[in-house]
């Protein structure tokens, strides 16, 4: 535990010395997003159709997770190739006690924290537009944070076997633009052709979906509830499982 | 004279801001003659390879390589170059034969003409089992035979070599230095710096001895070890006391002595004479060794310091 | 011992490599060749179909049920999927063309310093961004590519515009891949890209991508004018739907001032950091 601790401590130490350009991105990012999407298609939408509680807070609970899954593969993907194979900080590491479930229990514990960062800001702007509809709202940062959870071992995995940086990227990006697209992010996945919603069941980050809308409207039931969850943890175990065992071998190489 | 020298420097100088990296060096450099630049870390050799190699701005005095200016003709000048630098740089992304067909494509080399090049001096390398992998692969040696080879893949009138052996074990210098003599006897034009004595006075006809930018002496190095050094040297260690404190005691014994922190060299033309005269002294004495002198010897009299600080 | 490969007939190989012809593409090449040596040409042919029908499908397809026809400025009226996909192709360009002149950039400069050796040849830090500016077109257009093939298969686009479309999106890149240059010799650390990566990201979401920018307010209108990326899109968006105009023309020289300005800084940037 204390290892983690080291390396939750060190990433939180190279953050610090550079927060003023990541805070742009953690704060800006999920402002931005909300203000075009739920804001400005939002006009549109509710100008014709109009979901269950406007669009804004229909998508801005969608977007509140998917920001989390978003920082969840984008932090798992290319730093943790550099720190292999440029900068070779887990390299280094290899030296000290510090053992590879370590390092990836603490490079996930630290892309959690600022996944629950992030929410929690978009969570913010929500409240300020008028898009939240109920307490259990405040639970979107910590849905958020164990949705970047849920994905970051998988995509760590990859970044870890990978032999080039254009891996990574393809990889990394294929993941969130597939995940976005099954997941009724941005439209109700019963919109969705029959064969196609069957996918979306095995979408970690459609489960986080349901759970942060089922949080912002205050209408979520045990029995879903607890299959959603159990999802997401199953595939952070699976994840961190994964990212360990590639490790090991990508260190042992 | 028949040829033109292959690179001529009048009142060649650097300086970066305030400090002055070379300062004002004269030499010429001859078609066929592989010529050394010997000195300690720090002393002015890489940037004189890098004005060379026109990759650096002389701040001052005339530079011809080639017959051409650097600062105007770069292109031209580096298409006739060869150069090996000291961190090796090879493409980590690249195999090591892709490593020099992409290099040989630089020079404006044909793609077929490239490959066969290419494996042509990977198999003088003797790195054709290793061709097809990447460079992250090899040892320091052959990385640093393969920065040899790229070096040389546009068949270059002049090949500049900066520190080609530093950072290897023994077995792997032999191998590179081994490369250097094939190099030398096919009457290629080569300047190489070094800080090692060995390396400079079995490879090199002649010698440019610099030190705080500037060339202290030049010549072959027997040449140099004839005119700044007596023929033997005694290398005198007493059990007791720093040599400062008794150094004293040897003068008169040889034509000179040196003092080091922990010995006292003495030259002389006899060294056995000067052996059997310390005897009679009857000093503490731990260990006395007589030696031929060597270029350490010639830059300890022109520097007053070692070349290599212990 | 072995015979030297190097002293046989040095003159007349010396004159051949004297004459170097193109030698900035001689740096796209060894970016090809690494190209083909990681198999990673399937990686972008697949990625780039992904995203695209990703994107098409959510945004257009998806959002676009709950959307009507958007009215476009001429008073023609076009369903939201067709509105959406060609802003997402000149988004599509922009990523494109930054990943490669950002970040692959980066790590080629800063990491794996390859420029260093490269500038011991005839090549000058001009023709390294040359080389590097071909490479990212090409990598732009074999995206856009892809992305149109996607487009077509939907139908949202007709086949007669494609000629159109495609040098459009090259433009496009051409602008990114300029600026992403400079940006990255001006970069420190991987961290800034956090930084680069909000810029981006907040351009997509505002450059009229999935509203027409009559929508915003009228000083939010003014800011937007600033995003290359809104030029972009009005540039590819018209063509897509032949609406084209005047102001597409305006709006393609901006790329072309983009581009410009961005090249001559790039090149002054690259001679400054590689001769420092």
């Amino acid at each position: 535990m204390r290892q983690v601790g080291a390396v939750v401590e060190y990433q939180l130490t190279g953050f610090l010395r550079v927060w003023r350009g990541t805070v742009f991105g953690a704060v800006l990012m999920p402002v931005v997003f909300f203000l075009a999407i739920g804001v400005s298609v939002g006009m549109l939408v509710d100008g014709r159709h109009g979901v269950d509680g406007g669009y804004a807070s229909f998508v801005g609970a969608g977007l509140a997770v998917f920001v989390g899954a978003q920082i969840g593969l984008m932090e798992s993907g290319i730093p943790v190739f550099a720190a292999l194979n440029w900068h070779r900080a887990f390299i280094a590491n290899q030296y000290t006690p510090v053992s590879p479930a370590h390092v990836v229990t603490g490079q996930i514990a630290f892309i959690t924290l600022r996944a629950a960062a992030s929410a929690t800001i978009f969570l913010a702007v929500m409240a300020a537009f008028g898009a939240t509809h109920s307490p259990g709202a405040v639970l979107l940062p910590l849905i958020a944070a164990l949705t970047a959870a849920s994905l970051a071992g998988l995509n760590f995995a990859v970044a870890a076997s990978a032999r080039t940086s254009f891996q990574v990227e393809s990889v990394t990006k294929m993941l969130t633009t597939v995940l976005l697209l099954v997941s009724g992010v941005f439209f109700p996945v019963t919109l969705l052709p029959s064969w196609l919603e069957a996918v979306t069941w095995v979408s970690p980050l459609w489960h986080a979906v349901e759970l942060g809308r089922a949080a912002n409207t205050g209408t979520g039931s045990t029995g879903p509830v607890l299959v959603h969850v159990g999802v997401l943890v199953a595939c952070t175990l699976a994840g961190v499982l994964l990212a360990t065992r590639r490790l090991t071998a990508r260190l042992e190489s | 004279m028949p040829h033109p020298p292959a690179v001529r420097a009048t009142g060649l100088v650097k300086t970066y801001g305030t400090s002055t990296v070379v300062d004002g060096i004269d030499f010429e450099i001859h078609p066929g003659e592989f010529v050394g630049f010997l000195g300690p870390n720090g002393a002015g050799k890489s940037t004189t390879m890098r004005m060379i190699g026109s990759v650096t701005r002389r701040s001052g005095g005339d530079l011809a390589v080639l017959g051409l200016d650097p600062s105007t003709d770069g292109p031209a000048v580096r298409s006739r170059l060869g150069v090996c630098p000291q961190d090796d740089l090879l493409d980590i992304e690249l195999s090591s034969l892709q490593n020099l067909t992409t290099y040989a494509r630089y020079f404006g080399i044909s793609r077929t003409e490239s490959r066969s090049r290419a494996l042509e001096l990977l198999d003088y390398m003797s790195l054709s089992d290793r061709a097809q992998d990447r460079v992250a692969s090899l040892s320091g040696g052959m990385r640093r035979r393969l920065t040899i080879a790229r070096a040389l893949v546009n068949r270059p009138d002049v090949v500049l070599l900066d520190e080609p052996t530093t950072g290897l074990d023994p077995q792997a210098r032999h191998l590179v230095w081994e490369r250097l003599y094939a190099l030398r006897d096919s009457g290629t034009t080569v300047v190489l710096t070094t800080h090692f004595m060995d390396e400079a006075e079995q490879l090199c006809d002649r010698l440019l001895v610099v030190d705080k930018g500037t060339v202290v002496a030049s010549g072959a190095p027997r040449e140099l070890i004839d005119r700044y050094a007596s023929s033997e040297v005694v290398e005198v260690r007493l059990t007791h006391g720093r040599p400062a404190e008794w150094a004293a005691r040897l003068d008169g014994l040889g034509e000179r002595t040196e003092v080091l922190p922990d010995r006292v060299l003495v030259y002389a033309q006899d060294g056995d004479a000067v052996a059997a005269a310390l005897e009679r002294l009857g000093l503490d004495v731990s260990s006395v060794l007589v030696r031929r002198s060597s270029l350490e010897d010639v830059f300890l009299r022109l520097t007053g310091r070692a070349l290599v600080e212990a | 011992m072995t015979q030297t490969p190097v002293a046989d007939d040095q003159r007349s190989a010396t004159r051949a490599a004297a004459t170097v012809r193109y030698p900035a593409l001689a740096l796209t090449e060894r970016n090809v060749v690494f190209f083909r040596s990681g198999g990673a040409y399937w990686w972008l042919a697949l990625v780039g179909l992904a995203e695209a029908t990703a994107y098409l499908l959510g945004m257009g397809w998806g959002v676009g049920s709950l959307v009507g026809p958007v009215t476009l400025p001429d008073g023609t009226s076009v369903p939201y999927a067709a509105f959406v996909a060609p802003a997402l192709l000149a988004t599509a360009a922009m990523d494109t063309a930054l990943a490669e002149s950002v970040v692959s950039f980066f790590g080629k400069l800063r990491f794996a310093r390859i420029y260093v050796p490269i500038l011991n040849t005839p090549l000058r830090p001009m023709d390294v961004a040359v080389g590097e500016l071909v490479w990212t077109l090409a990598r732009v257009l074999l995206f856009a590519v892809s992305f149109v093939a996607v487009m077509l298969t939907l139908g949202l686009v007709r086949p007669s515009a494609v000629p159109l479309v495609l040098p459009a999106c090259l433009l496009v890149g051409l602008a990114f891949g300029a600026v992403g240059m400079v940006v990255a010799t001006a970069l420190r650390s991987w961290q800034d890209f956090d930084l680069v990566g909000a810029v981006q990201f907040t351009l997509f979401m505002f450059s009229g991508t999935f509203v027409p920018v009559s929508t915003y307010p009228g000083w939010l209108q003014w800011v937007v004018e600033l995003s290359p990326l809104y030029h972009g899109i009005e540039l590819v968006r018209p063509l897509a739907l032949g609406t084209a105009s005047a102001a597409t023309l305006g709006h393609a020289a901006v790329l072309v001032a983009v581009a410009g300005v961005g090249f001559v800084l790039a090149a002054r940037r690259m001679h400054r950091t590689m001769y420092s």
